[in-house]
Protein backbone atom coordinates (compact mmCIF):
# COMPACT_ATOMS: atom_id res chain seq x y z
CA UNK A 1 0.00 0.00 0.00
CA UNK A 2 3.17 2.49 1.10
CA UNK A 3 4.33 1.50 -2.14
CA UNK A 4 1.56 1.96 -4.79
CA UNK A 5 1.20 5.34 -2.71
CA UNK A 6 4.83 6.67 -3.45
CA UNK A 7 4.84 5.66 -6.81
CA UNK A 8 1.97 7.63 -7.99
CA UNK A 9 3.49 10.21 -5.60
CA UNK A 10 6.71 9.82 -7.67
CA UNK A 11 4.45 9.41 -10.91
CA UNK A 12 2.93 12.58 -10.42
CA UNK A 13 5.61 14.74 -9.47
CA UNK A 14 8.81 13.26 -9.97
CA UNK A 15 8.75 11.43 -13.42
CA UNK A 16 8.44 13.25 -16.01
CA UNK A 17 10.92 15.87 -14.74
CA UNK A 18 13.56 13.04 -14.10
CA UNK A 19 12.64 12.05 -17.81
CA UNK A 20 13.46 15.51 -19.33
CA UNK A 21 15.97 16.00 -17.52
CA UNK A 22 17.33 11.79 -18.36
CA UNK A 23 16.79 12.79 -22.24
CA UNK A 24 18.73 16.09 -21.76
CA UNK A 25 22.11 14.33 -19.99
CA UNK A 26 21.82 11.63 -22.91
CA UNK A 27 22.34 14.19 -25.10
CA UNK A 28 24.81 16.24 -23.80
CA UNK A 29 26.88 12.74 -23.62
CA UNK A 30 26.02 11.86 -27.33
CA UNK A 31 26.68 15.28 -28.16
CA UNK A 32 30.80 14.82 -26.77
CA UNK A 33 31.26 11.55 -27.83
CA UNK A 34 29.12 10.54 -30.82
CA UNK A 35 28.87 14.02 -32.59
CA UNK A 36 25.02 14.52 -32.78
CA UNK A 37 24.37 17.87 -33.32
CA UNK A 38 23.50 20.33 -30.15
CA UNK A 39 20.26 21.58 -31.74
CA UNK A 40 18.63 18.06 -31.46
CA UNK A 41 18.07 14.96 -29.38
CA UNK A 42 16.24 16.89 -26.45
CA UNK A 43 19.01 18.67 -24.49
CA UNK A 44 18.00 22.37 -24.93
CA UNK A 45 21.31 23.14 -26.96
CA UNK A 46 18.85 24.60 -29.74
CA UNK A 47 20.43 28.52 -29.78
CA UNK A 48 23.51 27.68 -27.86
CA UNK A 49 25.86 26.42 -31.30
CA UNK A 50 26.42 27.15 -34.58
CA UNK A 51 26.90 23.56 -34.89
CA UNK A 52 23.49 22.62 -36.60
CA UNK A 53 22.64 20.06 -38.70
CA UNK A 54 21.71 22.17 -41.50
CA UNK A 55 24.99 24.03 -41.35
CA UNK A 56 26.98 20.16 -41.47
CA UNK A 57 28.70 18.53 -44.71
CA UNK A 58 29.12 15.10 -45.27
CA UNK A 59 32.28 14.64 -47.98
CA UNK A 60 33.65 11.29 -50.07
CA UNK A 61 36.70 10.49 -51.31
CA UNK A 62 38.14 7.41 -52.89
CA UNK A 63 41.16 6.10 -50.41
CA UNK A 64 43.51 5.97 -53.32
CA UNK A 65 43.51 9.86 -54.12
CA UNK A 66 42.20 12.12 -51.76
CA UNK A 67 42.88 15.46 -53.45
CA UNK A 68 39.72 14.74 -54.95
CA UNK A 69 36.92 15.39 -52.65
CA UNK A 70 33.17 15.26 -53.50
CA UNK A 71 30.18 17.69 -51.19
CA UNK A 72 27.36 16.05 -50.64
CA UNK A 73 25.45 19.47 -49.87
CA UNK A 74 26.64 20.25 -53.71
CA UNK A 75 26.14 16.75 -54.92
CA UNK A 76 22.24 16.54 -53.61
CA UNK A 77 21.43 19.90 -55.14
CA UNK A 78 22.43 18.44 -58.54
CA UNK A 79 21.24 15.52 -58.14
CA UNK A 80 18.01 16.08 -55.91
CA UNK A 81 16.62 12.48 -55.96
CA UNK A 82 20.14 10.60 -54.97
CA UNK A 83 18.97 10.32 -51.11
CA UNK A 84 16.07 10.92 -49.23
CA UNK A 85 16.49 14.43 -47.48
CA UNK A 86 15.22 13.12 -43.94
CA UNK A 87 17.87 10.32 -44.61
CA UNK A 88 20.82 13.09 -45.21
CA UNK A 89 19.59 14.80 -42.73
CA UNK A 90 19.71 12.61 -39.79
CA UNK A 91 22.97 11.47 -40.99
CA UNK A 92 24.23 15.10 -40.59
CA UNK A 93 22.45 14.97 -37.24
CA UNK A 94 24.24 12.16 -35.61
CA UNK A 95 27.26 11.00 -38.31
CA UNK A 96 28.31 7.56 -36.46
CA UNK A 97 30.60 5.45 -38.41
CA UNK A 98 27.35 2.85 -39.04
CA UNK A 99 25.22 6.05 -40.55
CA UNK A 100 27.85 7.13 -42.73
CA UNK A 101 28.26 3.38 -43.92
CA UNK A 102 24.80 3.31 -44.45
CA UNK A 103 25.00 6.70 -46.72
CA UNK A 104 28.08 5.70 -48.36
CA UNK A 105 26.19 1.98 -49.41
CA UNK A 106 23.25 4.51 -50.68
CA UNK A 107 25.51 6.99 -52.84
CA UNK A 108 27.18 3.67 -54.42
CA UNK A 109 23.89 1.94 -54.82
CA UNK A 110 21.86 4.83 -56.12
CA UNK A 111 24.64 6.50 -58.16
CA UNK A 112 24.92 4.00 -60.80
CA UNK A 113 20.88 4.38 -61.86
CA UNK A 114 20.95 8.17 -61.23
CA UNK A 115 23.96 10.36 -61.84
CA UNK A 116 26.57 8.42 -60.78
CA UNK A 117 28.75 10.64 -58.97
CA UNK A 118 30.77 8.18 -57.14
CA UNK A 119 31.49 6.56 -61.35
CA UNK A 120 32.48 10.32 -61.64
CA UNK A 121 34.65 10.30 -59.00
CA UNK A 122 36.20 7.52 -59.83
CA UNK A 123 36.97 8.45 -63.78
CA UNK A 124 38.42 11.78 -62.31
CA UNK A 125 40.57 9.76 -60.81
CA UNK A 126 42.00 6.11 -62.29
CA UNK A 127 42.27 3.91 -59.07
CA UNK A 128 40.73 1.26 -57.45
CA UNK A 129 39.97 2.34 -53.74
CA UNK A 130 37.37 2.10 -51.50
CA UNK A 131 35.29 5.16 -50.84
CA UNK A 132 35.86 6.85 -47.73
CA UNK A 133 33.30 9.69 -46.14
CA UNK A 134 33.63 12.24 -43.10
CA UNK A 135 31.81 14.41 -41.47
CA UNK A 136 32.55 18.07 -40.64
CA UNK A 137 31.11 20.94 -39.30
CA UNK A 138 31.12 24.58 -39.28
CA UNK A 139 33.29 26.78 -37.25
CA UNK A 140 33.49 30.82 -37.16
CA UNK A 141 36.53 32.43 -35.89
CA UNK A 142 38.53 35.62 -36.36
CA UNK A 143 35.72 36.94 -38.29
CA UNK A 144 35.86 33.60 -41.25
CA UNK A 145 33.82 30.73 -41.38
CA UNK A 146 35.60 27.40 -41.76
CA UNK A 147 34.82 23.47 -41.82
CA UNK A 148 36.32 20.89 -39.44
CA UNK A 149 35.84 17.48 -38.61
CA UNK A 150 33.76 15.89 -36.83
CA UNK A 151 34.23 11.95 -37.52
CA UNK A 152 37.61 10.42 -38.68
CA UNK A 153 37.63 9.22 -42.45
CA UNK A 154 35.11 6.10 -42.52
CA UNK A 155 35.99 3.42 -45.05
CA UNK A 156 32.54 2.17 -46.58
CA UNK A 157 32.74 -1.59 -46.23
CA UNK A 158 31.36 -3.49 -49.92
CA UNK B 1 -11.17 51.84 -21.43
CA UNK B 2 -14.50 50.09 -22.64
CA UNK B 3 -12.19 47.57 -24.73
CA UNK B 4 -9.77 46.70 -22.48
CA UNK B 5 -12.64 46.09 -19.64
CA UNK B 6 -14.43 43.24 -22.47
CA UNK B 7 -10.89 42.29 -22.58
CA UNK B 8 -10.45 41.54 -19.59
CA UNK B 9 -14.03 40.52 -18.64
CA UNK B 10 -13.37 38.20 -21.61
CA UNK B 11 -10.29 36.52 -19.99
CA UNK B 12 -11.92 36.04 -17.03
CA UNK B 13 -14.80 33.94 -18.28
CA UNK B 14 -12.43 31.55 -20.25
CA UNK B 15 -10.65 31.24 -16.93
CA UNK B 16 -13.66 30.36 -14.74
CA UNK B 17 -13.01 26.97 -12.77
CA UNK B 18 -12.08 24.20 -13.31
CA UNK B 19 -8.64 26.26 -14.74
CA UNK B 20 -7.38 22.63 -15.83
CA UNK B 21 -9.95 22.08 -18.42
CA UNK B 22 -8.90 25.29 -20.08
CA UNK B 23 -5.24 24.45 -20.18
CA UNK B 24 -6.37 20.88 -21.47
CA UNK B 25 -8.27 22.41 -24.23
CA UNK B 26 -5.23 25.02 -24.72
CA UNK B 27 -2.78 22.29 -24.90
CA UNK B 28 -5.11 20.48 -27.45
CA UNK B 29 -4.97 23.42 -29.86
CA UNK B 30 -1.38 23.33 -29.42
CA UNK B 31 -1.55 19.69 -30.47
CA UNK B 32 -3.26 20.18 -33.69
CA UNK B 33 -1.28 23.15 -34.72
CA UNK B 34 2.49 22.62 -33.51
CA UNK B 35 4.63 21.13 -36.25
CA UNK B 36 2.18 22.07 -39.48
CA UNK B 37 5.11 23.53 -40.84
CA UNK B 38 7.33 20.48 -41.41
CA UNK B 39 4.72 17.75 -41.59
CA UNK B 40 5.42 14.19 -41.08
CA UNK B 41 2.89 11.59 -41.94
CA UNK B 42 3.88 10.25 -38.45
CA UNK B 43 1.94 13.39 -37.03
CA UNK B 44 -1.35 12.42 -38.40
CA UNK B 45 -2.82 10.21 -35.59
CA UNK B 46 -2.17 12.90 -33.52
CA UNK B 47 -3.13 15.36 -35.42
CA UNK B 48 -6.42 13.78 -35.84
CA UNK B 49 -7.34 13.37 -32.32
CA UNK B 50 -6.26 16.76 -31.54
CA UNK B 51 -8.85 17.52 -33.86
CA UNK B 52 -11.82 15.01 -32.76
CA UNK B 53 -10.75 16.97 -28.37
CA UNK B 54 -11.51 19.88 -29.84
CA UNK B 55 -14.73 19.20 -31.53
CA UNK B 56 -16.42 16.71 -29.01
CA UNK B 57 -15.91 18.93 -25.85
CA UNK B 58 -16.11 16.07 -23.56
CA UNK B 59 -13.11 13.72 -25.00
CA UNK B 60 -11.18 16.88 -23.88
CA UNK B 61 -10.99 15.23 -20.31
CA UNK B 62 -11.28 11.29 -21.21
CA UNK B 63 -8.26 9.54 -19.90
CA UNK B 64 -7.96 7.14 -22.58
CA UNK B 65 -7.88 9.99 -25.57
CA UNK B 66 -4.98 11.35 -23.11
CA UNK B 67 -3.00 8.29 -22.64
CA UNK B 68 -3.49 7.60 -27.00
CA UNK B 69 -2.13 11.20 -27.57
CA UNK B 70 0.61 9.96 -25.30
CA UNK B 71 1.46 7.01 -26.90
CA UNK B 72 1.06 9.03 -30.39
CA UNK B 73 3.83 11.67 -29.39
CA UNK B 74 6.26 9.24 -27.81
CA UNK B 75 6.57 6.86 -30.89
CA UNK B 76 6.60 10.30 -32.76
CA UNK B 77 9.30 10.94 -30.27
CA UNK B 78 11.29 7.75 -30.83
CA UNK B 79 11.25 7.56 -34.30
CA UNK B 80 11.94 10.94 -34.92
CA UNK B 81 14.26 11.29 -31.78
CA UNK B 82 17.51 12.72 -33.86
CA UNK B 83 15.37 15.52 -36.25
CA UNK B 84 13.15 16.99 -33.50
CA UNK B 85 14.20 20.25 -31.48
CA UNK B 86 13.68 21.05 -28.08
CA UNK B 87 10.17 22.66 -28.42
CA UNK B 88 8.61 19.10 -29.29
CA UNK B 89 10.53 16.92 -26.38
CA UNK B 90 8.61 19.68 -24.59
CA UNK B 91 5.49 18.66 -26.23
CA UNK B 92 5.69 14.92 -24.89
CA UNK B 93 6.87 15.74 -22.17
CA UNK B 94 3.91 18.11 -21.03
CA UNK B 95 1.32 15.55 -22.72
CA UNK B 96 2.66 13.02 -20.22
CA UNK B 97 2.09 15.67 -17.95
CA UNK B 98 -1.18 16.37 -18.97
CA UNK B 99 -1.89 12.65 -19.11
CA UNK B 100 -0.90 11.80 -15.58
CA UNK B 101 -3.58 15.13 -14.54
CA UNK B 102 -6.29 13.46 -15.87
CA UNK B 103 -5.97 10.38 -14.20
CA UNK B 104 -4.98 11.64 -11.20
CA UNK B 105 -7.85 12.95 -8.52
CA UNK B 106 -6.07 16.49 -8.09
CA UNK B 107 -5.51 17.22 -11.98
CA UNK B 108 -4.83 21.08 -11.17
CA UNK B 109 -2.01 20.50 -8.96
CA UNK B 110 -0.14 17.86 -11.33
CA UNK B 111 -0.37 20.22 -13.53
CA UNK B 112 0.80 23.36 -11.33
CA UNK B 113 3.74 21.22 -9.96
CA UNK B 114 5.06 19.57 -13.15
CA UNK B 115 4.56 22.66 -15.00
CA UNK B 116 6.57 24.28 -12.94
CA UNK B 117 9.40 22.11 -13.29
CA UNK B 118 9.29 21.10 -16.56
CA UNK B 119 9.91 25.33 -17.55
CA UNK B 120 12.76 25.39 -14.30
CA UNK B 121 14.43 22.17 -16.18
CA UNK B 122 13.95 23.20 -19.20
CA UNK B 123 15.84 26.56 -19.02
CA UNK B 124 18.51 25.39 -16.44
CA UNK B 125 19.80 23.24 -19.69
CA UNK B 126 19.49 25.82 -21.60
CA UNK B 127 21.61 27.94 -19.93
CA UNK B 128 23.96 25.06 -19.28
CA UNK B 129 24.21 24.53 -22.58
CA UNK B 130 25.46 28.32 -22.83
CA UNK B 131 28.73 27.27 -21.10
CA UNK B 132 29.10 23.88 -22.47
CA UNK B 133 29.18 25.08 -26.01
CA UNK B 134 31.34 28.35 -25.11
CA UNK B 135 29.87 30.23 -27.93
CA UNK B 136 27.90 32.30 -26.16
CA UNK B 137 31.12 33.77 -23.71
CA UNK B 138 32.33 34.82 -26.07
CA UNK B 139 29.66 35.93 -28.54
CA UNK B 140 30.73 34.05 -31.06
CA UNK B 141 27.42 31.92 -31.92
CA UNK B 142 25.37 35.22 -31.61
CA UNK B 143 27.61 36.92 -33.44
CA UNK B 144 27.62 34.20 -36.43
CA UNK B 145 23.63 33.80 -36.29
CA UNK B 146 23.27 37.48 -37.07
CA UNK B 147 25.79 37.34 -40.11
CA UNK B 148 23.61 34.06 -41.52
CA UNK B 149 20.73 33.58 -40.25
CA UNK B 150 17.70 35.25 -41.93
CA UNK B 151 15.12 35.61 -39.42
CA UNK B 152 17.67 37.30 -37.50
CA UNK B 153 18.30 39.84 -40.28
CA UNK B 154 16.22 43.01 -38.21
CA UNK B 155 18.69 42.32 -35.74
CA UNK B 156 21.70 42.55 -37.80
CA UNK B 157 20.26 45.98 -39.37
CA UNK B 158 19.51 47.57 -36.11
CA UNK B 159 21.97 46.42 -33.91
CA UNK B 160 24.90 45.80 -36.03
CA UNK B 161 23.97 48.37 -38.40
CA UNK B 162 24.59 45.85 -41.54
CA UNK B 163 22.71 46.53 -44.48
CA UNK B 164 20.75 43.65 -46.44
CA UNK B 165 22.72 43.52 -49.27
CA UNK B 166 25.89 42.68 -47.11
CA UNK B 167 23.50 39.77 -44.82
CA UNK B 168 22.83 38.32 -48.52
CA UNK B 169 26.79 38.30 -49.68
CA UNK B 170 27.65 36.96 -46.40
CA UNK B 171 25.04 34.07 -47.02
CA UNK B 172 26.37 33.28 -50.53
CA UNK B 173 29.99 33.04 -48.89
CA UNK B 174 28.52 30.31 -46.23
CA UNK B 175 26.56 28.37 -49.24
CA UNK B 176 29.94 28.33 -51.94
CA UNK B 177 31.50 26.94 -48.74
CA UNK B 178 29.03 24.41 -47.91
CA UNK B 179 28.54 23.13 -51.42
CA UNK B 180 32.04 23.08 -51.74
CA UNK B 181 33.00 21.40 -48.16
CA UNK B 182 36.00 21.51 -46.28
CA UNK B 183 37.80 21.59 -49.89
CA UNK B 184 37.68 25.82 -49.37
CA UNK B 185 39.91 27.02 -47.34
CA UNK B 186 38.45 30.24 -44.26
CA UNK B 187 36.40 32.31 -45.51
CA UNK B 188 36.03 35.90 -44.35
CA UNK B 189 32.04 37.10 -43.42
CA UNK B 190 31.69 41.19 -43.81
CA UNK B 191 30.67 42.87 -40.09
CA UNK B 192 31.28 45.49 -37.72
CA UNK B 193 32.25 46.59 -34.73
CA UNK B 194 29.19 47.04 -33.93
CA UNK B 195 27.89 44.00 -34.67
CA UNK B 196 30.64 41.76 -32.57
CA UNK B 197 29.74 44.13 -29.26
CA UNK B 198 26.32 43.47 -30.01
CA UNK B 199 26.39 40.00 -29.98
CA UNK B 200 28.89 39.63 -26.88
CA UNK B 201 25.98 41.98 -24.94
CA UNK B 202 23.08 39.91 -26.41
CA UNK B 203 24.64 36.58 -25.55
CA UNK B 204 25.09 37.77 -21.78
CA UNK B 205 22.33 39.13 -21.54
CA UNK B 206 20.20 35.73 -22.69
CA UNK B 207 22.63 34.22 -20.16
CA UNK B 208 21.55 36.02 -17.10
CA UNK B 209 18.01 35.86 -18.14
CA UNK B 210 17.58 32.32 -18.82
CA UNK B 211 19.09 31.30 -15.64
CA UNK B 212 17.46 33.73 -13.82
CA UNK B 213 14.38 32.09 -15.52
CA UNK B 214 15.49 28.58 -14.09
CA UNK B 215 16.64 30.20 -11.09
CA UNK B 216 13.31 31.68 -9.82
CA UNK B 217 11.29 27.99 -10.84
CA UNK B 218 13.75 25.90 -9.49
CA UNK B 219 15.66 27.26 -6.30
CA UNK B 220 14.08 27.48 -2.76
CA UNK B 221 14.32 30.81 -2.96
CA UNK B 222 11.59 33.36 -1.89
CA UNK B 223 12.26 36.62 -2.98
CA UNK B 224 13.15 35.06 -6.79
CA UNK B 225 10.18 32.41 -6.88
CA UNK B 226 7.76 35.18 -5.99
CA UNK B 227 9.26 37.14 -9.28
CA UNK B 228 9.67 33.78 -11.36
CA UNK B 229 6.36 34.85 -13.40
CA UNK B 230 7.78 38.67 -14.50
CA UNK B 231 10.97 36.57 -15.15
CA UNK B 232 9.60 34.34 -18.20
CA UNK B 233 7.22 36.96 -19.24
CA UNK B 234 10.64 38.84 -19.73
CA UNK B 235 12.25 36.30 -21.12
CA UNK B 236 9.15 35.14 -23.84
CA UNK B 237 8.74 39.32 -24.55
CA UNK B 238 12.46 39.90 -25.34
CA UNK B 239 13.33 36.91 -26.66
CA UNK B 240 10.34 35.94 -29.45
CA UNK B 241 10.16 39.38 -30.85
CA UNK B 242 13.52 38.90 -31.77
CA UNK B 243 13.79 35.43 -32.96
CA UNK B 244 9.60 34.00 -33.67
CA UNK B 245 9.39 30.83 -31.97
CA UNK B 246 5.84 30.20 -31.88
CA UNK B 247 5.27 26.47 -30.81
CA UNK B 248 7.72 26.89 -27.60
CA UNK B 249 6.40 30.86 -26.85
CA UNK B 250 2.98 28.89 -26.65
CA UNK B 251 3.66 26.06 -24.79
CA UNK B 252 5.49 28.53 -22.32
CA UNK B 253 2.27 30.35 -22.10
CA UNK B 254 -0.08 27.22 -21.07
CA UNK B 255 2.52 25.84 -18.85
CA UNK B 256 3.05 29.26 -16.77
CA UNK B 257 -0.94 30.02 -17.21
CA UNK B 258 -1.69 26.99 -14.65
CA UNK B 259 1.77 27.20 -12.20
CA UNK B 260 0.86 30.53 -11.39
CA UNK B 261 -0.78 31.59 -8.24
CA UNK B 262 -2.27 34.94 -9.26
CA UNK B 263 -5.19 35.48 -10.78
CA UNK B 264 -3.49 38.90 -12.85
CA UNK B 265 -0.52 36.80 -13.82
CA UNK B 266 -2.62 34.15 -15.37
CA UNK B 267 -4.88 36.37 -17.54
CA UNK B 268 -1.32 38.06 -19.26
CA UNK B 269 -0.21 34.90 -19.99
CA UNK B 270 -3.48 33.90 -21.42
CA UNK B 271 -3.93 37.10 -23.20
CA UNK B 272 0.01 37.11 -24.64
CA UNK B 273 -1.33 33.45 -25.25
CA UNK B 274 -4.22 34.07 -27.43
CA UNK B 275 -2.51 37.43 -28.96
CA UNK B 276 0.85 35.68 -29.87
CA UNK B 277 0.28 35.64 -33.59
CA UNK B 278 -0.54 39.15 -33.54
CA UNK B 279 2.98 40.39 -31.28
CA UNK B 280 5.28 37.74 -32.09
CA UNK B 281 5.49 38.32 -35.57
CA UNK B 282 4.66 42.18 -35.10
CA UNK B 283 8.76 43.62 -35.16
CA UNK B 284 9.36 41.72 -38.00
CA UNK B 285 6.76 42.57 -40.04
CA UNK B 286 7.41 46.13 -39.35
CA UNK B 287 10.86 45.47 -40.35
CA UNK B 288 10.04 43.36 -43.66
CA UNK B 289 7.44 47.25 -44.67
CA UNK B 290 10.14 49.36 -43.83
CA UNK B 291 13.03 47.56 -45.94
CA UNK B 292 10.44 46.56 -48.69
CA UNK B 293 7.76 49.66 -48.68
CA UNK B 294 8.94 52.60 -47.58
CA UNK B 295 12.97 52.30 -48.30
CA UNK B 296 12.16 50.24 -51.71
CA UNK B 297 14.86 47.75 -51.53
CA UNK B 298 13.13 44.97 -53.84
Amino acid sequence: MILKKSLLTFLKTGAIPLLLAVVAFRQIVLVHIAGLSPWHGGGFGMFASMDRDERRVVTAQLACDPTETLALPGLLTDAPGLINDQTYTHITTFPTDHQLQRLGKLLATNSSAATKPIAELQNETPCDGSLQLQAWRLIYENGAIAYEPITELVEVQP
Amino acid sequence: MTWVKQWNLWLSSLMQPPVYLLVLRLTTILLLLHGIDHWRWTMLPEKVLALAMLVNVPLVRNRWAWLAMSVFLVVNNLWHWSALVNHEFLYTYWVLVCTLAVWSRTPKQVLRWNARWLIGLCFLFATLWKFIGGEYLDGSFLHLTFLLDHRLAMGAFFFGGLDLSTLEENRQIFETLQTSGAILGPQQLTTTTRMLVASVVLSYWTILIEGLVAASFLLPIRRLYKKRDWLLLLFVLTTYTVIPVLGFGALLMVMGLIQSKSNLVARIYLGLLILMPLWMPLPQGVFWLIQNVILGSV
